[in-house]
């Protein structure tokens, strides 16, 4: 958990198990639900994050953490001396460790992501599944997403005959 | 009222899923999206504070159908992949789920938003004495068969194509004094009977998709409104260059436009559009440009960089360069030269060398060039990417003018070469079709 600095605005975040994070401002303002609380004056006490525990809550603070801009209130990306292009190039090295989770982590990151409408960590979790799963065949994607294949053998097959070019 | 339907749609999608696709919305817009889109979804999870009944979904989840269980984490997934035709196609075939979410039309603008830039499937083969024939690039499994790229009785030897963008063809059909507009992908055509006074034989053509719409992307164009303008360079019996403008929101042709000053000697039709912003350019004879303002309707003959003439039409083509300005490219047996119109401090326009590439220094794929076969021509223009299709020898090129990246393309010999940009859509595509009037279309 975050402590108090001077001179900075803090912000509570309590995860539904009980868990409370103090966080910078400008570091919860990275998700665009909760700026949109701070906007609107919801923030006076601690904001409630519904359906995202305290585990997953605490790597989306790692996340926004990182990802905060330098030039905002808070320095904690990087120094000003650093160049663009390489700060840059740290976080894409940052984000491919940072995604190196199991499934049901990262589906829960996702998640969050969606309700807290973090568009770098939707990008970031959502895209890293599609690239897990692009060169594979159905039954991998449907054994990797467990999903259900709900169509009867007959209407599979008429699917893969209309359109045999795209499933060579 | 099908069209007011689309439109409501339309903007449904706007409020619900604009923030993220459109980083340049004020944060304000965002948060009050967010809100909005929030409050309605994700409310009853909100209220799930039933720890118990939260840890039998948790659990549920780990066993597996999670996807199967949460929309939204599905539709942000199948938003990110690749825009290749296959991918949606596929993506359809994994369970009826799926399938629901990527033939939903809200979905498929969302998807096509996300990637901005529709896939040059393929180019369409326009040939003297032969068949209008698309041509795939994509290696499989995005290499869409032919017979799914329909022109229908258009494909035949009698019909030119004028002009080609935005995912339609304009299809010249000089026996029944009309022009025609094809959609390939979906399979749409619209007839529309060519205005008297302009002669089938002098006939240029420009197609153009009109979509304002915030968020639209070209090649996803197949519900969109268009224009199409018709060019007569019939300027025998004293009669002077003509355009006109059919419009499918008015579901007629526009006034007549004629040229301000009688060209001496001109003939046609000129070469294929290029369009830069709001003004479409043809080339004519010689040095000669056509230009066409959409916005002013109005229509000028200019003058290209004087050392068009001494090149032949097929080693020129008007081009839109990286700085959205009209140019023009001549090839020769050893280079390309860029030319860029500038307006010069005296308030004239004037035409000025932009760079010369050399040809040898091309990578990879171009043959050694010599002056004895000086056979080299310009076949085709991607104004979207700036790259010209040149053949050389017994093959085609595209070759990117800004990075001079070039690629060998495996097209047979033609004399002209349409790049068609758009997106593959997967299930019933009787849902795309453009609605409009067609009660008096002259």
């Amino acid at each position: 958990m975050a402590t108090r600095e001077a001179g900075k605005k803090m912000i509570m975040l309590k995860s539904p198990d009980g868990m409370e994070f103090e966080v910078e401002e400008a570091v919860a303002m990275e998700s665009q639900t909760i700026r949109k609380m701070i906007e609107d004056d919801c923030a006076d006490t601690a904001i409630l994050i519904p359906n995202i525990n305290s585990k997953i809550l605490s790597r989306v603070i790692e996340y926004c953490n990182k990802h905060v801009p330098t030039t905002g209130a808070t320095g904690a990306a990087a120094s000003d001396t650093v160049a663009p292009a390489a700060l840059a190039e740290d976080l894409k090295i940052w984000d491919a460790e940072f995604i190196k989770v199991n499934r049901a982590t990262r589906f829960d990151l996702i998640q969050a992501a969606s309700y807290l409408n973090i568009k770098g960590l939707l990008d970031l979790t959502s895209q890293t599944t599609i690239d897990t799963i692009s060169d594979n065949s159905l039954e991998e994607i449907r054994s990797f997403l467990s999903t259900k294949n709900d169509y009867l053998p007959e209407e599979e097959q008429t699917i893969r005959r209309e359109n045999q070019w795209a499933f060579q | 009222m099908k069209r007011q339907q689309h439109g409501e749609v339309d903007a449904g999608i706007c409020r619900r899923r604009s923030p993220r696709l459109h980083p340049q919305i004020h944060a304000s817009d965002v948060g009050a999206t967010v809100a909005r889109r929030r409050s309605t979804r994700l409310h009853p999870q909100i209220h799930t504070s039933d720890e118990g009944a939260r840890l039998i979904d948790r659990r549920r989840r780990r066993h597996g159908s999670l996807l199967d269980n949460d929309h939204d984490m599905l539709w942000e997934i199948l938003l990110r992949l690749p825009p290749q035709p296959s991918s949606l196609l596929r993506a359809c075939a994994v369970c009826k789920r799926w399938r629901r979410v990527a033939t939903d039309p809200k979905f498929l603008r969302c998807f096509h938003a996300h990637h901005r830039k529709a896939p040059l499937l393929g180019l369409l083969v326009c040939r003297n004495s032969h068949k209008n024939v698309f041509h795939p690039v994509l290696n499989p499994p995005d290499r869409i068969p032919r017979k799914r790229f329909t022109l229908g009785c258009y494909s035949k030897i009698r019909y030119s194509v004028p002009s080609c963008r935005h995912g339609r063809i304009l299809v010249k059909d000089s026996k029944n004094n009309e022009a025609v507009l094809c959609d390939p992908i979906t399979g749409e055509q619209h007839r529309m009977p060519v205005p008297p006074g302009f002669d089938m034989t002098y006939l240029s053509g420009a197609v153009l998709c009109t979509a304002g719409d915030q968020g639209h992307v070209h090649g996803s164009c197949h519900a969109s409104p268009f224009k199409v303008v018709l060019l007569s360079m019939f300027i025998h019996d004293d009669r002077r260059p003509l355009a006109r403008v059919f419009s499918s929101q008015t579901g007629r042709w526009g006034n007549l436009i004629s040229i301000e000053t009688q060209p001496k000697t001109m003939y046609g039709p000129c070469c294929p559009d290029t369009l830069v912003g709001n003004v479409i350019y043809w080339l004519s004879r010689d040095d000669g440009v056509v230009e066409f303002d959409l916005e002013g309707q109005k229509l000028t003959l200019i003058k290209g960089p004087h050392s068009m003439n001494n090149f032949s039409i097929c080693q020129c083509q008007i081009i839109r360069t990286d700085d959205c300005i009209v140019g023009v490219a001549m090839l020769s047996y050893q280079d390309i030269q860029v030319w860029q119109r500038e307006v010069n401090s005296e308030g004239v326009s004037i035409w000025l060398v932009q760079k010369t590439v050399a040809l040898h220094t091309i990578p990879k794929t171009l043959p050694q060039i010599s002056e004895t076969m000086p056979w080299n021509k310009l076949m085709g223009y991607d104004e979207d990417t700036n790259a010209m299709i040149l053949y050389m020898h017994d093959s085609a090129y595209m070759v990117q003018l800004k990075s001079i990246h070039s690629t060998k393309i495996d097209v047979p010999c033609s004399t002209k070469y349409y790049p068609f940009m758009s997106f593959y859509l997967p299930g019933d595509h009787s849902s795309f079709v453009f609605i409009y009037s067609r009660s008096r279309l002259i």
